[in-house]
């Protein structure tokens, strides 16, 4: 296999745009990503879509991928569309970097998409696609991660308050980016204040719905000596699996599947968890990233509250997680979310992340869950990037 | 009336016999003993032809939440959960629990029973688990 690079990316803001469509969204993140790389439409050999629910939620059930490649002047070439719920964009940037890594195309760009502002049940929870039988029984994923935090509470001794700390953390970093969907600051007290949704999670530990698009291009070595580019951001690792359904009796203090794309995206890279500077956690509901930190070996398990408390994992902790606000907070546009964390990781790599920079940040992980299937996530994705060695911003540690 | 199962997964789930006692339709496996819920054909193992068996009608609790904000067509607050069935089966279901008494926790023993999930005149008839004494 061949390395791969990341040359640009680009994003929309995350929020409530009722006027843009599916379309537009997924152009305008990609036309920032062709200007971000100085890469023409025409160079573009593949392009690898994710949208989650567009045909539940926007009547488009198929060609996505192809609509904003029309928009972008993106003509005669494989148009891949990925619907791998939370983790469809995710799973975009994996198959693009497959292609690319393969030899099979050199130049691909990622659009991940998702419009959800105009959905019907409006202020109920999401439903799960892959949990139609327990939905008939009143499952919503807030319910799910409500009884992990229990689990974890109970085991661990996790406090109320360090789940809240995610909250209160992430919004603090979402104050710092433009593009994010809920930016002013909350305290412990709102988010332990906030309206009860399930279990010990009130409305400031579950992510907001919203529209958005974020997009990346990926390139080969050959394909950016031809360009006249010189990346940058390499792609060390990506990696994506589906759940363990058969074991049902699953420990939900941890999640089993998560463990084994992380220590894949591990051995593929030859990083290390101690590597890593700088994490995007898929933190849909604030349990869910105290959680992740284990999975992913940022600490021992049943060490995450107190991670989180020691402020290490905020900006200005020896390793940040979801600097951009993650998902809590810049919003979760189901499809946009997995290239979004690519975005906010390749602006940190490069060193033009503003006021929420991570001070000489060479090695960024990217960390997805997408839905669930008979009790199990139906997906998770690792992403790790790495800068060049000398390539880029020299570490001020 | 209608029964869970019957428009999400094709089958109901649930049944109920002359004495009132309630089970789950689960499949097993003749060949490795693997038994599952909701049923599948063909065993996850070794893709052989399952039958179709019925649960016990007493479990645990794995974990239960009060949920607030339920998805529409509920009245909240629900009360739902995992509940562990004989088998190493895990059932997340609806738990009928009376205000007033002690919340459900992990390792409660609880018992099948077969109820309306919702309220309303189409509300389908499924599992819920209530105390166990």
């Amino acid at each position: 296999m061949r390395k791969t690079f990341l040359v640009g990316v680009g994003m929309t803001s995350f929020g409530k745009f009722a006027s843009l469509g599916l379309g537009e969204l997924g152009a305008d993140a990609g036309l920032q990503a062709l200007r971000d790389a100085g890469v023409s439409p025409r160079d573009i050999e593949m392009v690898a879509c994710g949208c989650a629910r567009s045909g539940t939620l926007q009547a488009r059930e198929s060609g996505v991928g192809q609509l904003i490649g029309w928009h972008l002047g993106i003509e005669g070439v494989p148009v891949y569309n990925e619907k791998a719920f939370c983790a469809s964009g995710a799973m975009a940037f994996n198959l693009a970097n497959m292609a690319v890594a393969s030899g099979a195309h050199d130049v691909a760009l990622v659009v991940g998409v998702e419009r959800m502002s105009g959905r019907g049940g409006k202020g109920r929870p999401l439903l799960s696609d892959g949990m139609a039988f327990e939905s008939e029984l009143g499952f919503a994923p807030p319910a799910y991660y409500a009884m992990a935090a229990r689990r974890h509470m109970e085991t661990y001794g996790t406090t109320r308050e360090q789940i809240a700390t995610v909250a209160v953390k992430n919004r603090k970093a979402a104050a710092l980016n433009p593009k994010a969907q809920y930016r002013t600051p909350i305290t412990l007290d709102d988010v332990m204040g906030a309206r009860h949704v399930a279990g010990p999670l009130g409305l400031l530990d579950c992510c907001p719905t919203g529209d958005g698009a974020a997009a990346a291009i990926i390139v080969s070595e050959d394909a950016a000596s031809r360009l006249g580019l010189t990346p940058v951001v390499e792609v060390v690792a990506s990696v994506v699996g589906s759940g363990y359904y058969a074991d049902q009796l699953r420990d939900m203090t941890s999640f089993g599947l998560d463990r084994a794309t992380a220590t894949r995206a591990y051995e593929q890279s030859g990083i290390a968890p101690k590597d890593v500077d700088v994490a995007e956690v898929h933190d849909s509901f604030s349990i869910a990233e105290l959680i992740h930190y284990e999975d992913l070996g940022f600490c021992q398990p049943g060490h995450a509250g107190r991670l989180v408390e020691s402020g290490e994992t905020a900006l200005g902790g020896s390793r940040p997680v979801n600097t951009g606000g993650g998902l809590l907070n810049r919003g979760h546009p189901l499809g946009a979310t997995g290239v979004a964390q690519i975005v906010e990781l390749y602006d940190q790599l490069r060193g033009r992340a503003g006021e929420r920079q991570v001070d000489g940040a060479r090695v960024g992980l990217a960390h997805i869950s997408g839905g669930f299937h008979e009790g199990d996530f139906a997906t998770s994705g690792v992403t790790i990037l790495q800068t060049r060695q000398g390539a880029l911003h020299v570490s001020r540690r | 009336m209608s029964v869970v199962g019957e428009s999400s997964l094709g089958a109901a789930v649930i049944g109920c016999d002359a004495d009132g006692r309630a089970y789950l339709y689960v499949s097993r496996c003749d060949r490795c003993g693997d038994v599952r819920f909701p049923s599948r054909p063909l065993c996850p193992h070794d893709l052989s032809a399952t039958e179709v068996a019925q649960s016990g009608d007493e479990g645990t609790i794995y974990e239960a939440v009060q949920m607030s904000l339920v998805p529409p067509g509920f009245d909240a607050p629900v009360w739902v959960g995992y509940v562990d069935l004989p088998g190493a089966i895990r059932v997340f279901s609806q738990l009928a629990w009376e205000p007033g008494e002690s919340a459900p926790k992990h390792g409660d023993p609880v018992k099948l029973t077969m109820q309306r999930v919702r309220s309303g005149p189409d509300a389908p008839l499924g599992p819920v688990f209530t105390r166990r004494a």
